[in-house]
């Protein structure tokens, strides 16, 4: 029988080695991998529940004050009553929206609860027919949301007793 | 050799580590990608939009349009679901798709088997008239018992033992029964159990009826519908004239040629169309239609004259010997004139049969028709699917109650399927 040498590494030893640094490798890997795209996802929920904010004031809500206007404006929203738009209150909001002064845009920004995020705003029937377009930063789609994941939310009410559709881009 | 061991169990120990290590990080991984999941947005937006829509088709009252149409038609044709479809479609991202379910409005189809001969069918058809829904009355027999018919009327003090095996099976599948029967004996225990009915005997007596309207949903329920039902009143000969039995007592019913209009006796007027009248101590009277060609009907309205039109009191010489119970709905005193059965079977809602009886009846009286065309149409179930479409067990559900269909204060729902391909 032969005794052990000195500096002689046991194969056994070398195995375990590889097995754990690999599993470090791939676990510093994974976590690289996955977190960016964690980050994006959280982000793109934080613009999908402040998209259906906006979408629930606008839709259910008056407004604060509930007569608003450009000047004093707290709180958008453009329902007479839940589910039923005031055509008044989307032609103000128009107004606001092609205003080229910063400062009514800001105003329209903050009421919205989005004074950091890029929106924009449609309402149309169902053949299509824009009733408000609003773009407050007077850039067209691709211009305005390009190269960052934007948030679409749609929903249903009345105008007029008709049916319209109304959009939101959050990004 | 004990060193050549120990690097064994070193290499064994790190073989643990690197499996715990798998294992902690399986776990942990799976409640990341979880939460990755999470982000579908899109079944939110499915959701959101289905609410959204049955909201705004209560705004602008678009099931009026689509399940209670003006002017009133009769028949298949009179419920107009394009404009739904229509509306549905724009809305809803192509890749889905919808169904409707309505609960609480009679279906557009009704198919009826009747326990009954063939003059029973005949008057049962008759009294049907008029209706949105287009009726079918098959006699049946233990042969032809089907689940195609949504309600089965049984005329006469027939033993239900032999059916039972039928029965039980209909009322698996929530189909609605309706007895039309008198009792100078205890029934047999089908007849009780279905239709909640305690015979004890008694002698005949005048008495009046009411709508029992202070204790349970069920019978409010059908007062409901019996004021808003139509009846028809048939006029003849060359005056176009007709007659009217309400409670006890007859009235006539002539159609004015010269000036559009409708005269019956004690009703101060000649009524038009949408116009109203009060006999006194008798009932509310409301001309809805007039046939305008022929001159060979008038649909009228029979509403209560006191404050709350739900209040009609029946009125006849009926045999005081079935017992009152929670589910009465005609009553004097103890005893009970039409029972109004829902549920029992410990179904879900939607398939809970209902069972409807009636006693004494008497064909002559243009209310009691009112009042069995009324229980009969509510034993349907008054639930169907719009375009008959089959669900898959993946989808979408959003709920939207309506407080009714041109004011008449029935509520009803609707539920909006959406699936994806």
């Amino acid at each position: 029988m032969k005794g052990k040498k000195s500096g002689q590494i046991n194969v056994y030893f070398i195995l375990s080695s590889a097995i754990f640094i690999s599993m470090v490798i791939y676990l510093i890997y994974a976590l690289v991998d996955f977190y960016p795209e964690r980050g994006q996802n959280i982000r793109i929920n934080s613009l999908y529940s402040k998209a259906y904010l906006l979408s629930e004031l606008m839709i259910k809500d008056q407004g604060y004050p509930q007569t608003w206007d450009e000047n004093n404006i707290l709180r958008l929203g453009l329902a007479s009553s839940p589910y039923e738009l005031s055509r008044v209150k989307i032609t103000r909001m128009q107004s606001m929206c092609d205003s080229t002064n910063p400062a009514v845009i800001a105003r329209l920004l903050n009421s919205s609860g989005l004074p950091d995020e890029r929106m924009m705003v449609t309402i149309e029937d169902l053949d299509e027919n824009k009733v408000l377009d609003c773009n407050p930063f007077k850039r067209d789609y691709e211009n305005l949301f390009q190269g960052s994941r934007v948030a679409k939310i749609t929903r249903v009410v009345t105008l007029d007793n008709k049916t319209v559709k109304v959009t939101i881009y959050v990004s | 050799m004990s060193a050549d061991l120990n690097v064994k169990k070193g290499f064994i120990r790190v073989l643990e580590v690197v499996l715990f290590t798998f294992l902690v990080f399986g776990v942990l991984m799976s409640s990341f990608f979880k939460y990755s999941d999470s982000n579908d947005w899109s079944g939110v937006q499915r959701l959101a939009l289905s609410h959204d829509l049955l909201f705004a088709f209560e705004k602008e009252k678009a099931f009026e349009s689509v399940l209670a149409p003006l002017p009133y038609s009769y028949g298949p044709n009179s419920y107009n679901i394009n404009p739904l479809n229509g509306t549905t479609e724009k809305i809803l991202p192509t890749i889905y798709d919808y169904e409707y379910e309505v609960k609480n409005v009679p279906p557009p189809r009704i198919s009826i088997g009747c326990i009954c001969d063939s003059y029973q069918a005949d008057w049962l058809r008759s009294i049907l008239e008029p209706n949105r829904s287009l009726y079918t009355v098959t006699i049946l027999n233990q042969g032809n018992f089907s689940d195609l018919f949504q309600t089965f009327v049984i005329f006469g003090g027939k033993n239900l033992e032999p059916y039972r095996e039928n029965i039980t099976a209909a009322l698996e599948e929530g189909k609605g029964f309706v007895l039309v029967s008198n009792f100078s004996s205890q029934p047999d225990n089908m007849t009780r159990e279905l239709f909640g009915i305690k015979y004890t005997g008694g002698s005949y007596q005048d008495v009046s009826f009411r709508f029992d309207d202070s204790s349970g949903t069920v019978p409010a329920g059908i007062s409901k519908r019996y004021i808003n039902a139509l009846r028809r009143v048939r006029t003849e000969g060359e005056n176009f004239t007709g007659k009217l039995y309400l409670k006890d007592r007859t009235y006539s019913v002539s159609q004015v040629l010269e000036i559009n209009c409708v005269n019956i006796s004690l009703c101060s007027g000649c009524l038009r169309e949408g116009e109203s009248c009060t006999i006194a101590n008798t009932a509310k009277i409301s001309l809805f239609k007039k046939d305008l060609s022929a001159l060979r009907w008038i649909d009228i309205k029979i509403n209560s004259e006191s404050q709350n039109p739900r209040d009609y009191i029946f009125r006849d010489y009926v045999p005081l010997n079935v017992e009152r119970g929670r589910d009465s709905l005609l009553y004097y005193g103890n005893y009970a004139m039409a029972n109004a059965v829902v549920g029992g079977y410990g179904y879900s809602y939607e398939t809970e049969p209902r069972r409807f009886w009636i006693y004494d009846y008497d064909k002559n009286h243009d209310d009691l028709n009112l009042l069995l065309k009324t229980g009969i149409i509510w034993s349907t179930g008054e639930h169907f699917f719009i375009s008959r479409k089959e669900i898959p067990e993946k989808r979408t559900v959003a709920t939207h109650f309506f407080t009714g269909l041109r004011n008449n204060s029935i509520p009803f729902t609707v539920k909006l399927y959406t699936w994806g391909y």
